[in-house]
């Protein structure tokens, strides 16, 4: 019983170890900052405010904010949001990394990045009813409750005359996965 | 007791699990959210940027975008597109600080950029001509194949000659640009059953390079022409030994070597309006290229190695064409001819003595030559996205 309770408290003090690298760097920068916009300390932010791994991003109404994450990645925030940055790890030599991120409400618009491009399944944006894939492309998720979001797939299209990877999103409730590879189609996911 | 336990335990698992599975996710349909997407990111700030924060992001960005390693992609993306681009439009396109004057001159030419292009995918609105598979059948005006002594080098089995056109014409963009796919199949009879041909039948896709529209060309009809020597390669003016090349100059209203009128297609060293353009030299190549002429016991014969020296050699190549028509100013339906042309005169005809000598010698050549096509008239679909994924 002893044994498990001491490998059960060195898995916890492992996880927050791993955790802890990361929670004091700079993974990006407020690049546009409009109106009201809050972190999870109650903390003002403002355009040129760095963001660090774990932060929350909280927007108000007819505020609205734009992150450049260190790989590249855009996040665009509407009003009356709020993005977590649950993962960024990123490897500038190497361009290899992951981002996780959850759109606990409201509407935020992703960019990919480096990472994405490196390896597109190192991208992950979740949503309180399901989790978002992203392979090199421009897309949007509306989250308006804990019950529904809307995920739409921006572009670029498969025939684009830029020589871009077409964007691919999936989708996914836990269950079910919904592919979206036109750009301008979306899904709605309840729960 | 346990029993009973057991039961309601799973019960109680079935329902978790049911609840679960009543999350739903739809099917990917048109978004109707994006005004409210816009909507929600836009907002415009009354309240200046202090130094400060003008320095922060200068310093942050910096470090996230290197700007150098961004130009040398801007440069590998525009020679993966087969542009050239000078160092002020990689320093805009990077980031970095140039003077109006010369953004100006960037921005100006990027309107230009479309005229030979060989990339060009269509947008939303696009038309597309498209002729679907034709099958070409031999042409039987008496302008064409007037010699009797070859045989026609055209299988002329129902089907063997086959071609497809696409057009597309982006009023958007101002520009339009075509291909032609075509399957040439000589005949079992004339000298491919003695192997003569290097290949008995190919199958071809032509790009053609896209060219500006305007009100006034429109309604012109466009056309693209090419040479496919004798092992269903195309000829490239590189392989030619005059000026400009054998890639056919055809540019009349019927889009075949032999006018409407019997005579053949004007090559001068001023086109008809005046205008250098296809010299003498380039019919003498073409009569060279597609000149199947069998006559081996005096003058000229097929040498399917093509000799600068020995001009009298003929190739017996086929002129490929392709021609659209758009039938009225709005654009709704275009015709779409494809033809096949090849000729078993003697290539030398024309080729020297006076000019009044040679014009007749051209067109006793012209008069051999044989001509399968196929014309089709098509409704223009309008391109709305691509759904095949």
């Amino acid at each position: 019983m002893n044994n498990l309770k001491n490998t059960f408290l060195a898995l916890i003090l492992l996880v927050l170890s791993n955790t802890q690298v990361f929670s004091k760097d700079m993974i990006g920068i407020i690049a546009v900052g409009i109106g009201k916009i809050s972190n999870q300390s109650n903390e003002n932010l403002i355009t040129g405010s760095k963001i660090y791994f774990g932060d929350s991003i909280i927007t108000e109404a007819a505020s609205t904010a734009q992150i450049l994450l260190m790989d590249q990645t855009t996040l665009t925030i509407g009003e009356k949001s709020e993005l977590v940055i649950d993962e960024f790890v990123y490897d500038p030599q190497t361009k290899i990394g992951k981002i996780v991120s959850s759109v606990k409400i409201g509407t935020v618009k992703i960019i990919t990045g480096e990472i994405s491009k490196t390896n597109p399944d190192d991208l992950e944006i979740k949503t309180p009813t399901g989790s978002i894939g992203a392979r090199g492309t421009e897309f949007a998720v509306v989250t308006e409750s804990d019950t529904k979001s809307t995920v739409v797939l921006l572009g670029p299209g498969v025939n684009n005359t830029l020589g871009m990877v077409p964007g691919n999103l999936r989708v996914t409730d836990g269950n079910i996965n919904i592919d979206i590879t036109q750009p301008g189609f979306q899904t709605v996911v309840f729960k | 007791m346990k029993k009973n336990k057991f039961i309601i335990s799973l019960l109680v698992f079935f329902l978790g699990f049911n609840l679960n599975l009543q999350a739903e996710i739809t099917v990917a349909t048109p978004s109707v959210i994006l005004t409210q997407l816009a909507t929600s990111t836009s907002f415009s700030s009354d309240v200046p940027l202090d130094q400060a924060s003008i320095d922060t992001i200068n310093e942050t960005t910096a470090t996230v975008v290197n700007q150098e390693e961004m130009k040398i992609e801007v440069e590998a993306d525009a020679v993966k597109l087969g542009e050239k681009i000078d160092q002020a439009e990689k320093a805009v396109l990077a980031g970095e600080e140039v003077d109006n004057e010369k953004l100006l001159m960037v921005l100006n030419s990027a309107k230009d950029d479309l005229t030979s292009r060989l990339d060009l995918e269509p947008t939303l609105g696009t038309y597309i001509y498209d002729s679907g598979p034709m099958v070409l059948t031999q042409n039987t005006s008496s302008n064409y194949n007037q010699s009797t002594d070859n045989t026609n080098m055209f299988d002329q089995t129902e089907g063997a000659q086959q071609a497809r056109i696409v057009v597309y014409i982006d009023f958007k963009r101002q520009v339009q640009w075509g291909d032609v796919t075509s399957t040439v199949k000589f005949s079992a009879t004339s000298r491919a059953a003695s192997g003569d041909y290097n290949s008995t039948s190919f199958t071809n896709t032509k790009i053609g390079g896209s060219s500006r529209i305007d009100a006034h060309s429109l309604s012109l009809n466009r056309q693209l022409n090419t040479t496919y020597k004798n092992d269903g390669t195309e000829l490239t003016v590189e392989e030619s030994y005059s000026e400009v090349g054998a890639v056919p100059p055809i540019k009349h209203a019927i889009n075949s070597l032999v006018l409407a009128n019997g005579d053949h297609a004007p090559y001068s060293d001023l086109d008809v309006d005046g205008n250098c353009c296809f010299k003498k030299l380039d019919r003498v190549d073409m009569q060279t290229y597609i000149g199947h002429d069998t006559d081996n016991s005096s003058g000229p014969s097929l040498d399917l190695v093509i000799d600068p020296s020995n001009p009298d050699k003929a190739n017996a190549g086929v002129n490929v064409g392709a021609l659209i028509v758009v039938n009225n100013e709005a654009a709704n339906t275009g015709t779409l001819t494809a033809s096949f042309e090849a000729a078993t005169g003697d290539n030398l005809l024309g080729n020297s003595g006076t000019d009044a000598q040679k014009l007749v010698g051209a067109n006793t050549y012209a008069a051999t030559i044989i001509r399968f096509d196929a014309t089709k008239t098509v409704e223009a679909k309008i391109f709305e996205g691509d759904s095949s994924r």
